[in-house]
């Protein structure tokens, strides 16, 4: 574990020093980031000033639930939204024989060494956003229900990680697999409001068959109002079966790769 | 105009390597559109009115919609690709053709985007006559929604040139480049209409390009204006692209001087 620590200490340390050679750019780019996970909380406040908003959810509540989405997403982007990007062009050009031969497991690797440090501009922001609900929600951290948040909010992140690992697999089998990214952040389109605005159908496929409702709809409920221990069970076994397949999917493509390029 | 012909193919032809993700949005872009459905649907709902800033419910849907078509023509990644060119000195060998550096790239795009028209812009719209309730607008309008939607395209190329041309004075321009696309796609209604701003950002928005890219040509298909009012805002949208022509003419003269051709 302490191997793994250690790699991830010095990938950052090396996405850091990389971004300082152009400092006005990713001053820029912070910036960039800012503003555009602020254009949703800023949405929401035109839609609730100009109607009775999204049905059983306050503003405050609605803000709650868009900074958790920005932290839980904020996550994904800073540890793992790089690594299929970076196995994608690596099996395309037949480099990804050198990640084989590092002294860890390939998946273990890729999770420790894919950082992004624009994620770090959205984590920023969506506690910034979460902050400012609990203070106006009068939340409290002292709480089973923080506790149980903070849990979903991991199990949302370990469901980004799985889905980065099927998007990953499928590199091995489609040379097209750029595609599937504009699927998954299409997909993600879903998680962008709560569950009450969506018909059951979509709210049983974004439980239980695409689980991306972890990100924030659960999260964001259980603290305002608990969740029962069956209702956790029924929301984390979908993402760990979720995760499964991916990595059963990853180890299938790990044999059928040939390293000839893509 | 033959050799800009030839470079509009070759955009075409890049486009056409591209297609597999052409065909992808036709998956992804319902998908969107699904979401803003489901969202506006429980707002009309939980509200309980029938218009809301304007817009019913299904003029709503259609809003997106056609929101969903006009994103289809009015893009540009130009001045990602002019930023390479800057920093790694390849410009150079564009400025050695008998070919002005702003109409290669614009029309290269337009090459692009032509592709875009015919296997996403035109089968979405069709789908959204058969399965979303958008109802087509009278000549008068669809005329209007065309012209506006083609200066769309205009503007948004050449906002994106011009931050392009920063990269000579500021070399990488990706985080630039990045807030382009959220700050106008808001600012021009692409994900949430106008009118639903207040009355002040709607007074400032008529003196800025961006409400031009996209709320503009949507309310003409929508019929959202009388005929005099479009020919105005229309005129305005001509203003605009002119202003900033210009202002790209000024900011390429005073730029080029700094160009070494060695990289900037």
């Amino acid at each position: 574990m302490k191997r793994n620590f250690k790699l991830l200490w010095k990938s950052w340390a090396l996405e850091i020093s990389s971004h300082m050679a152009y400092k006005t750019n990713f001053a820029i780019k912070m910036l960039a980031f800012i503003i555009m996970d602020m254009i949703g909380p800023l949405v929401a406040l035109l839609i609730y000033k100009n109607t009775a908003g999204i049905p059983g959810w306050t503003f405050e509540e609605f803000i709650l639930f868009t900074g958790t989405l920005t932290l839980v997403f904020g996550f994904g982007h800073a540890a793992v939204i790089m690594m299929p990007a970076r196995i994608i062009d690596d099996v395309r050009q037949g480099h990804f024989d050198k990640h084989l031969l590092r002294p860890f497991k390939s998946l273990t690797y890729f999770l420790f060494s894919s950082p992004d440090i624009d994620g770090v501009a959205e984590i920023t922001v969506g506690l910034i956003l979460v902050s400012w609900a609990f203070v106006k929600l009068g939340l409290t951290v002292f709480s089973w229900n923080f506790l149980i948040y903070i849990f979903l909010i991991i199990i949302g992140f370990i469901f980004q990680y799985a889905v980065m690992i099927m998007i990953s697999a499928l590199a091995f089998l489609f040379v097209k697999s750029w595609a599937l990214f504009d699927v998954f952040f299409t997909l993600t389109n879903f998680a962008r409001y709560p569950l009450t605005v969506y018909g059951g159908g979509i709210t049983f496929f974004l439980t239980f068959m695409f689980p991306i409702a972890i990100s924030a709809s659960y999260p964001a409920d259980a603290l305002l109002n608990g969740i029962s221990g069956f209702g956790i069970l029924k929301i984390v076994l979908p993402v760990f079966l979720f995760l499964f397949v991916s990595v059963w999917f990853w180890n299938m493509a790990m044999k059928k790769y040939s390293s000839a390029g893509g | 105009m033959r050799k800009y012909v030839g470079i509009i193919k070759s955009g075409f032809k890049v486009a056409i390597a591209y297609r597999f993700e052409f065909f992808v949005t036709l998956i992804t872009a319902p998908i969107s559109l699904i979401v803003f459905y489901f969202l506006w649907k429980s707002i009309f709902e939980y509200t309980g009115v029938g218009i809301l800033q304007g817009f019913t419910f299904t003029e709503m849907v259609s809003y997106y919609l056609l929101n969903l078509v006009v994103g289809f023509f009015t893009w540009s990644r130009i001045e990602r690709w002019m930023e390479e060119d800057i920093r790694y000195g390849h410009m150079i060998k564009d400025l050695l053709k008998p070919v002005n550096y702003f109409f290669q790239a614009f029309y290269f795009e337009l090459g692009l985007s032509a592709l875009g028209i015919v296997v996403q812009a035109i089968p979405f719209f069709i789908i959204g006559l058969v399965f979303f309730d958008l109802v087509m607008a009278s000549w008068i309008n669809i005329a209007f929604f065309v012209v506006s939607l083609l200066l769309a395209h205009i503007l948004y190329f050449l906002i994106s040139y011009i931050i392009g041309l920063t990269a000579f004075w500021f070399q990488r321009i990706e985080g630039l480049s990045r807030a382009k696309k959220p700050i106008i796609h808001f600012l021009s209604g692409g994900l949430i209409p106008l009118t639903f701003m207040p009355l002040m950002f709607q007074d400032i928005s008529k003196f800025l390009p961006f409400q031009y890219i996209r709320f503009i040509p949507i309310s003409f298909y929508l019929g959202k204006y009388e005929l005099n009012s479009m020919f105005t805002l229309l005129a305005i949208q001509v203003i605009w692209v002119l202003l900033l022509y210009t202002l790209a003419h000024v900011m390429w003269n005073n730029a080029f001087k700094k160009f070494a051709g060695a990289g900037a």
